[in-house]
């Protein structure tokens, strides 16, 4: 009984994902590109965030042809969904921290520090392609989640910034569900249904826990 | 055995300018506290274990085959990592990028970990090549650009430093080593800015300055 909830709860999950996360992309995407025309310059925090979306979007896509459609039988396990070694799923996941570390450094004005998530991604993934080891991985994904998430609220309150707030609550909802183990539980259950109603909150713009704005 | 003293009497005195040289960094950056010397601070010291390294290794060959970490991390590779490195930051520091700051760092540790994984050597002779050749090239036009005695020495010194590791003649590496290490030591000690660059205008203001003095008394 409880089996057959959780799995009608994934279901429900994993069609409000493919319908919400796709949307809101699109509206961050409006959003950055109206704001680029309006200041001649990209806001480089909505960017980032609209990153963000985009690459949950295309590791959402994959795991919803991989685990709702009969696709599933065709597609190889190791090249879409594998969390062990690089596969089109877990590029996205290691790619959102990239994205999440690197907008804690661009939030906090740490010049030096912009693009070193990206440096050790990139060299991480040249490693892969040579020699196919991959062992870096997981312990990036959780090291730098855990990271990203812990200075994203720390940034959020320093500088009262309502983005990496939100982000930080978005992460914190969102990462027990990239993970077949944690997604299984009754709370991962609770919290794939959540992050897309927040997320839609968010990317709609009704998320603003502080009334001043101060990055930018 | 008198081939052997010659290149420990040649690594001493490579041993002596390197000291000297590290005792003028710490001296400038306790006056300056720029990061810059930090970076060179550890360039110098991984020149001289290395050095220290060389010296054992005359006399205990075998020592470098016992510190191998996997198939080809040597302990000489590591400190020609970190060799590699500093020239880069120092190039990027000078260029002022510095988002780019931590690069090196995050090249050498994966070019390192490719060497604890497999024999060859590729990766870090093309890393050797860019940085080696490259960046002194660029130093060495910069620093007579912008009249940069510090730069401009440091460009003549990883320029020398890089030929002595190319050529294969014996002795003569170890004689460009002496040369690139002595002109470190002069670029430190700001021969070059007070010889080489000395601004025209600034010394004929002295000079006439000197002139009018001497006029003005008779």
């Amino acid at each position: 009984m409880l089996g057959q909830a959780v799995d009608i709860i994934e279901l429900m999950a994993n069609y409000l994902g493919i319908i919400i996360i796709p949307i809101m992309t699109i509206i961050l995407g409006r959003k950055v590109f109206l704001e680029r025309k309006q200041i001649n310059k990209f806001n480089m925090i909505r960017l980032i965030i609209f990153c963000i979306f985009l690459t949950l979007s295309w590791m959402i896509i994959w795991e919803f042809l991989y685990e709702t459609t009969p696709l599933g039988d065709v597609l190889y396990a190791d090249l879409v969904i594998s969390i062990e070694t690089f596969s089109f799923y877990s590029f996205g996941i290691g790619f959102i921290i990239t994205l999440a570390i690197s907008m804690v450094s661009y939030a906090n004005k740490w010049e030096s520090l912009y693009f070193i998530s990206f440096f050790i991604y990139a060299g991480m993934f040249i490693v892969f392609l040579l020699t196919e080891i991959a062992i870096f991985l997981i312990p990036y994904v959780f090291a730098g989640g855990v990271i990203a998430v812990v200075f994203l609220f720390a940034t959020a309150f320093r500088l009262k910034d309502n983005s990496s707030l939100g982000l930080a609550i978005f992460a914190t909802l969102l990462f027990p569900t990239l993970f077949s183990f944690a997604e299984e539980t009754p709370v991962g259950q609770v919290f794939s249904l959540v992050y897309p109603i927040f997320g839609i909150l968010f990317a709609l713009g009704y998320f603003k826990l502080f009334k001043e704005k101060a990055v930018e | 055995m008198s081939d052997e003293l010659l290149y420990l009497a040649l690594e001493v005195v490579f041993l002596i300018f390197c000291v000297i040289t590290i005792l003028i960094i710490i001296r400038t950056y306790l006056e300056n506290k720029e990061f810059v010397y930090i970076g060179l601070l550890v360039f110098f010291a991984a020149l001289l274990f290395n050095s220290i390294f060389r010296v054992t290794n005359l006399f205990y060959s075998e020592l470098e085959s016992i510190l191998v970490i996997g198939e080809r991390l040597s302990f000489s590779n590591i400190v020609a990592l970190i060799i590699f490195d500093i020239q880069l930051l120092f190039f990027f520091y000078l260029k002022k990028l510095n988002k780019l700051y931590y690069l090196p760092f995050v090249a050498s540790f994966y070019i390192g970990f490719g060497l604890s994984l497999d024999a060859s050597l590729i990766f870090f002779i093309s890393y050797a090549v860019v940085i080696g050749f490259i960046i002194p090239v660029i130093l060495l036009r910069e620093g007579r650009k912008t009249r940069n005695g510090l730069a401009f020495g440091l460009g003549l010194f990883f320029l020398l430093y890089g030929l002595s590791k190319m050529i294969q003649v014996p002795i003569i590496p170890e004689l460009l080593r002496i040369a690139a290490i002595i002109v470190c030591t002069l670029a430190v000690l700001e021969f070059f800015d007070k010889f080489l660059f000395q601004d025209k205008e600034e010394k004929e203001k002295i000079q006439s300055a000197w002139i009018s003095k001497l006029t003005a008394k008779k």
